[in-house]
């Protein structure tokens, strides 16, 4: 038994086996999510590669998995990735019975992460490439749930995805190829371009984003989040290990100039497009631009505190995204369209659905006292020293999604109706508080809350 | 084999991709992408041990086949002939895809390790694979544009790296983008029995 087994084959088995009960949504639900905490924690208190002395019982879990001549590898540094990992997915699956319980979640959905995993494990990394494009393919039955009709967005979804697995793989033999002949400078030109393609395809990187808006609008929001959560975060710390493991991208001055400048574009843009959005399943289409702009901006800083800073903005982030989609799928579940106009006085009728819908929005914009403000704050901060240009272009991104969570106020609270009334049932109700109180929480304590996810960052010892 | 017996799979390729691009009937469509797979196998088979190169071959008649299957099970209607217009519009953007590949080929040969028809190949697939991509919103096409850029990334891939495990992870990629591709020809507007 090695670490590989438990976290990328138990998971894989299990979602097999959840297909098989399929036909018992609460149950198959309720066992993933079970099994996702048992492995988080497991993540947490056992040590990869280290003698541990359970009772009378002392094995050693190694840490890797050799198939096929390649390996799998899991050490103690990949811990904390994987705690998060399985965290959230513990997470998602234990709110999806009241959200979206739906027979495909909980099969595909393990699927999805043990095949992340697998991606972030093995070794060389170009096989990630193809890991990823499975993840993807797992996705696509919680998207497309039989019943609703296939749209624009989600094939486009499928395309970019799948655009990116010849990048990554090409660039990943033009490493190989570089690293025989280091006088050859074009050769890591063209790897690093390639590289480049494969994860703007794969992050929905600023131009090829337009199917993230378009594929929430069509899909229920509760699916959508989960993916929409789980598939960058893996990416991100993908691209994080390459960037550790290879060189000259660590020490490249203009791979950085670049990524800053398409996070700059990236926050530009959806905070402007969320700004002007009607639609709000689009609109947390564009929070996850947004995001996923604001963690570039992090990693183009290349200094401690910028990978830092990367680190600790998992936390609000996926908590401010979970909330967002769990308020999004109880008003679907109501069949209150997700538009202005179909929210409109709202707060009256679901006073926490709208305050959880708010408070999500806005903690992503980065507003006082929410999850988002301490991680946006430092960025703005080491941006100044850097970029005023691209301090002005964050700040002109914020400010628009920020106004998007003022209209959305106005339209929650803009009504003409006198009484006020609580129709959200308890599960929701207490899902929803919760939720909010710890956007507040993680705003109020940043410190608390973020000390612990930084040790995700001993997966990558040459960043720094 | 005789140099010129290449071009014989770059004129299956050439053919069927433009075919792709002509018509709408199915029957045809899985047709040429059959032939595809068999002159990517006859390509790939020059770099790679006959029997791994099967793979490809295996894996891309699989992925028509089930996409075959599943157009007759789902009982969707026969796609409208193109107009002639709309013929010519992707005729054009077709034979610039050729144009391209053809000049573009001898450069990018430097840095990959292939014979000229080989990379024609591979250039012409991967052109006509995201023509096809960006001109329509039907799913089987949509399938058959990925299957088809994909294909043609294969073949120089296969010049470069000799690999069983990936090998075998291409080929559960194109099988599973085909079956993608039948999950959503399969999808109808009925409820679903949550």
């Amino acid at each position: 038994m090695s670490s590989p087994v438990i976290w990328i084959i138990i998971p894989a088995a299990m979602g097999l086996l959840l297909w098989f009960l399929r036909s018992r949504q609460p149950l198959s639900l309720i066992l993933a999510a079970i099994v996702c905490f048992i492995l988080s924690v497991l993540a947490a208190v056992v040590p990869i590669g280290e003698v541990v002395n359970l009772g009378g019982l002392s094995f050693t879990l190694p840490s890797t998995l050799p198939v096929l001549g390649r390996r799998f590898v899991l050490t103690a540094g990949d811990q904390m990735i994987l705690v998060l990992l399985y965290g959230l997915g513990a997470v998602w699956f234990a709110l999806a019975p009241m959200a979206w319980p739906h027979r495909l979640f909980p099969s595909f959905g393990l699927g999805m992460l043990a095949a992340l995993t697998a991606a972030l494990a093995v070794e060389p990394f170009l096989y990630a490439a193809l890991l990823v494009e499975t993840a993807v393919l797992f996705s696509i039955p919680i998207l497309s749930p039989p019943g609703r009709q296939v749209g624009q967005g989600l094939q486009r979804y499928m395309i970019f995805q799948t655009l990116a697995v010849p990048a990554i793989l090409f660039a990943g033999w033009l490493l190989g190829v570089a690293e025989a002949n280091p006088a050859d400078t074009a050769m890591f030109q063209r790897a690093g371009i390639l590289l480049g393609l494969g994860f703007a395809f794969w992050l929905g990187v600023f131009p090829f984003y337009n199917w993230l808006p378009m594929m929430m609008a069509e899909t229920h929001p509760f699916p959508a989040g989960y993916v929409l959560s789980l598939l960058p975060t893996a990416i991100l710390l993908l691209g994080l290990d390459f960037i550790n493991s290879i060189g000259f991208l660590g020490d490249s001055a203009t791979l950085f100039y670049v990524v800053r400048i398409i996070g700059v574009l990236m926050v530009v843009t959806a905070g402007l497009w969320a700004a002007f959005q009607v639609n709000l399943a689009r609109v947390f289409g564009y929070a996850v631009i947004f995001e996923t702009g604001f963690a570039l901006l992090a990693i183009s800083l290349n200094t401690l505190s910028g990978w830092m800073l990367f680190a600790a903005a998992f936390l609000p982030r996926l908590m401010g995204l979970l909330v967002f989609a769990f308020a999004l799928a109880v008003l679907e579940n109501q069949g209150i369209p997700l538009t202005l106009e179909g929210i409109r006085g709202l707060a009256h009728r679901y006073p926490l659905t709208a305050f959880g819908l708010l408070a999500a929005v806005l903690s992503i914009g980065g507003f006082p006292l929410l999850a988002g403000l301490p991680v946006r704050l430092e960025i703005f901060e080491q941006l100044a020293t850097i970029s005023r240009t691209s301090l002005i272009g964050a700040g002109l991104g914020t400010a628009g999604f920020l106004f998007s969570g003022m209209h959305l106020l106005s339209e929650l609270i803009h009504s003409d109706e006198q009484e006020w009334r609580m129709l959200e049932n308890w599960p929701a109700r207490v899902i929803l508080i919760s939720g909010c109180l710890l956007l507040l929480a993680f705003g109020l304590f940043p410190k608390t809350f973020f000390q612990s996810i930084l040790f995700i960052l001993q997966a990558f010892p040459q960043l720094f | 084999m005789a140099a010129w017996t290449n071009f014989i799979p770059l004129v299956l390729v050439i053919a069927g991709s433009l075919s792709l691009l002509w018509t709408n009937k199915w029957r045809y469509n899985i047709a040429a992408i059959a032939l595809q797979y068999l002159a990517v196998f006859w390509f790939v088979s020059q770099v790679w041990p006959i029997g791994l190169a099967a793979i490809k071959l295996v894996a891309g008649w699989m992925a028509g086949a089930v996409l075959a299957a599943s157009v007759t099970a789902s009982g969707s209607p026969e796609l409208d002939p193109p107009a002639i217009s709309a013929r010519i519009f992707r005729a054009a953007g077709g034979v610039f895809v050729l144009i391209l590949a053809f000049s573009v080929a001898p450069a990018t040969m430097d840095w990959i390790p292939v014979h000229s028809a080989a990379m024609i190949s591979s250039l012409v697939l991967i052109g006509m694979g995201l023509l096809q991509l960006s001109m329509t919103k039907d799913s089987l096409r949509v399938t058959l544009g990925l299957l088809m850029t994909l294909s043609g990334f294969e073949i120089i891939y296969a010049a470069a790296v000799t690999s069983v495990l990936l090998a075998g992870l291409l080929a559960l990629v194109t099988i599973g983008v085909s079956l993608t591709g039948a999950y959503w020809l399969s999808l109808t507007a009925a409820e679903d029995p949550v």
